[in-house]
């Protein structure tokens, strides 16, 4: 299995590196292996591939990524996914941190302080584009949240936000929102109706299936795509799953 | 069951290795458990003993009881067998404690239990007693004990087998028991009252032994004889009377002094001469009445008080001075012998007649008793007549009930015997030790088989309570959404964050 990532600095305004996204490949591209493919770039394939089924090829898909509770890997599926859907094809891909309660997506990115989505939602900075980062991919941009929201409730209910996603959408083919968890706050099921589809991210193991349930339903089970299990582990030792296989 | 894969054995082996902590822990903490148990647990050890109920056929042939030798008689004995054989499992185990106590005491398995812990040692020595219900071969009964220790399981056999065959000889030889006991009891009535009837015999005899009637004719002979004893007794009183009445008479006529002339005394007037001189004339008289006359006659003692009066002047006369001299003349008296023979033969005749009279009232007395004795014959000799029936009568009950009782004992005895040797000992109990090395291998083996059991329960326990979704089957069952990707765990880092071996490096452009 690949180490863990490493976080390269980044300089205020520079692309961000691509090394930055926590692809767990190894030096070979490969990440886990099944059966000699890898496996981890192949479900996020999979995953560009059910969204893309989904999607309209004539206009900009908006996915949310989203989940139960805090901790099942939203940010991580969504940096993968849109790095994912930048290399897998010339689509244009917009990341954007909706998670204006915490600088999740800002520290694994490593970005510096600078404007962003928070500042345009609360009508501190009037250029999008300000604050749109660019990276080593040319399909691949990510909107960062800039800071925490003081009210982040508010700021979900703001005219400005519409404007945003539409403006988002005339340049993007795919945007992925890293939103909020859906149960804690109620910033996700706000939004939802700006989004043209909701991926929950499911942790194996940790989260209780009722809770993604009532998260399923406060968003809408029409709006939810489908689900990302996420740390899916067996204990059976690999050479006894031979036997099995 | 949670479905990890395509088998339910995946399904089973997934939840072990997911649980592999547990069931480590549980493994072995049942075989420290388990061997901590089977270490520490007494030892248990089984005597079994065997008891054969029938007794030897030739032998009950040779006593007449060939019928058991047969075919029918098989069956007499297989039914003899059964009910000894029950009397222990449903009469004496159960519902006498004191034979169970007795065993208890007699094998000395109470050594210090106190007397309020007896209650408690009981039902555990009677839950520790094992008989089997069936028997083998139709005579023969197991019994067995399982007790920690094996001497005292041992003896406690032996002892319960000594109580069974006493009390099997007794029961069964109960009859005759109380057929001697009942013959013992007549007897002794009957033996003492022939006692008695024998001591009134004796009484009878001697008490009125006279009137017996062989010595009839010899009491006729003694009341003839008392009759002419007393004729001769009146006679000779007679005669004696005669006698005393004629020699008062003459005692009468007779004078009982004489004259014996005249002394005269020239005495000097020295008083001791003269008191000398009485004196010495007093003795002499006193010797002359000695002589003739008893020393009990009146003129003996006369004569001595004067001897004494004498001896007495003399005496004082020796203190004196001599007196002149004084001429006495007396008048000398002397004791008229005819009277004093007369005196004599009076006292002799009256003496005489006393004693006459006194065997005169003897004789009497034995004329009235004989005769007393001869009225009595008739009734003495029905009554003797009616003891000596009792008393043979009452011998020939007893006679025949001593050879009863004998008989009787030795039946009691004979039975004894015979039923004592239905009642053996075929294998004598030998503990042994109840748990071979297979069994305590099984039972350390027991303790990892159990805490594997207990694990898995607990582990299916574990995930009938886990509700979270570890499997795509599982979100697309319960949410009814698809899974569009399936990411897996990824293992942390080691030592902190690191490059990415060989990824693309950071590069800066603007």
């Amino acid at each position: 299995m690949p180490d863990s990532k490493q976080y390269d600095e980044v300089e205020v305004g520079k692309l961000v590196p691509l090394s930055s996204f926590d692809f767990r490949f190894d030096q070979n591209g490969n990440g886990a292996k099944k059966n000699g493919k890898a496996l981890i770039p192949e479900e996020y394939a999979r995953l560009h591939a059910d969204i893309e089924r989904a999607s309209s090829p004539s206009r900009c898909f908006v996915v949310g990524i989203t989940s139960a509770v805090y901790g099942e890997g939203k940010t991580t599926v969504a940096l993968n996914l849109a790095g994912t859907i930048a290399q897998n094809s010339e689509q244009r891909v917009s990341l954007v941190d909706f998670n204006l309660r915490n600088w999740d997506m800002q520290s694994r990115l490593n970005l510096p302080p600078a404007p962003g989505l928070v500042d345009v939602l609360e009508g501190s900075e009037d250029d999008l584009t300000n604050i749109i980062q660019r990276t080593e991919l040319d399909n691949l941009t990510i909107v960062p949240a800039g800071r925490a929201a003081a009210n982040p409730s508010r700021l979900v209910r703001s005219p400005r936000l519409g404007e945003v996603i539409s403006t988002l959408r005339m340049s993007n083919d795919f945007i992925v929102l890293d939103m909020a968890p859906v149960l804690p706050v109620a910033d996700t099921k706000t939004m939802s109706r700006h989004l043209d589809g909701v991926v929950m991210v499911v942790r194996a193991g940790v989260t209780p299936r009722e809770i993604v349930g009532r998260a399923i339903d406060a968003v809408g089970a029409d709006k939810v795509l489908g689900i990302v299990l996420n740390g899916v582990e067996t204990a059976m030792p690999k050479w006894l799953q031979r036997y099995f296989s | 069951m949670r479905i990890y894969g395509a088998s339910p054995l995946f399904n089973y082996v997934e939840l072990v290795f997911r649980c592999k902590r547990l069931f480590i822990v549980a493994i072995l903490l049942g075989t420290v458990i388990t061997s901590a148990v089977v270490f520490t647990r007494p030892s248990l050890y089984k005597a079994q003993m065997m008891v054969a109920l029938v007794g030897n056929p030739e032998v009950d042939q040779a006593i007449g009881k060939a019928g058991k030798a047969t075919k029918g008689g098989k069956m007499v004995a297989a039914a003899d067998s059964i009910r000894k054989a029950s009397r222990l499992t449903n009469i004496w185990l159960p519902r006498h404690p004191e034979f169970l106590k007795e065993v208890i005491t007699l094998a000395e398995v109470n050594k210090g239990v106190k007397e309020e812990d007896m209650p408690a040692l009981e039902a555990k020595v009677r839950k520790a007693f094992k008989v089997d219900k069936q028997l083998l071969n139709g005579q023969y009964m197991t019994v067995s004990i399982t007790w920690a220790d094996p001497v005292q399981a041992e003896n406690l056999l032996n002892q319960l087998y000594a109580r069974f065959a006493e009390k099997t000889v007794n029961d069964e030889t109960f009859l005759d028991t109380t057929k001697r006991t009942q013959l013992e009891s007549d007897f002794t009535k009957y033996d003492r009252e022939a006692n008695d009837l024998a001591a009134k015999k004796m009484r009878f005899t001697r008490e009125n032994y006279n009137y017996n009637p062989t010595t009839y004719t010899a009491l006729l002979g003694q009341l003839e004889a008392a009759k002419e004893e007393i004729i001769r007794q009146q006679t000779d009183l007679s005669e004696v009377g005669v006698r005393l009445a004629r020699t008062k008479k003459l005692l009468l006529e007779t004078p009982k002094t004489i004259p014996g002339g005249q002394d005269t005394e020239s005495t000097i007037d020295d008083p001791k001469i003269k008191a000398a001189q009485d004196l010495d004339r007093e003795k002499k008289q006193l010797e002359a009445l000695q002589a003739r006359y008893q020393p009990s006659h009146p003129a003996v003692i006369e004569q001595l008080k004067k001897t004494e009066a004498a001896q007495a002047a003399f005496d004082l006369a020796k203190t004196q001075k001599a007196e002149p001299v004084t001429k006495i003349e007396r008048t000398r008296t002397v004791i008229n012998d005819q009277w004093y023979e007369l005196d004599k033969n009076r006292v002799q005749y009256e003496i005489q007649l006393n004693a006459q009279e006194d065997r005169l009232k003897n004789v009497r007395a034995t004329l009235d008793k004989y005769e007393e004795r001869v009225s009595k014959i008739p009734e003495l000799q029905s009554q003797w007549v009616r003891i000596n029936a009792d008393v043979a009568f009452t011998n020939n009950i007893r006679q025949q009930l001593r050879a009863r009782l004998a008989d009787a004992r030795i039946a009691e005895e004979r039975n004894k015997l015979i039923v004592k040797g239905e009642v053996k000992q075929a294998i004598a109990p030998k503990a042994e030790r109840q748990d071979t090395s297979a069994k305590l291998m099984l039972l350390y083996a027991l303790g990892p088989i159990l805490g594997l059991v207990v694990a898995f329960c607990f582990s299916l326990l574990a995930e009938a309570l886990d509700h979270t979704l570890r499997t795509p089957v599982e979100v697309e069952k319960f949410l009814g959404k698809p899974v569009l990707a399936v990411l897996p765990k990824m293992q942390p880092a080691k030592g902190g964050k690191k490059a990415l071996p060989g990824a693309n490096k950071p590069s800066i452009s603007s």
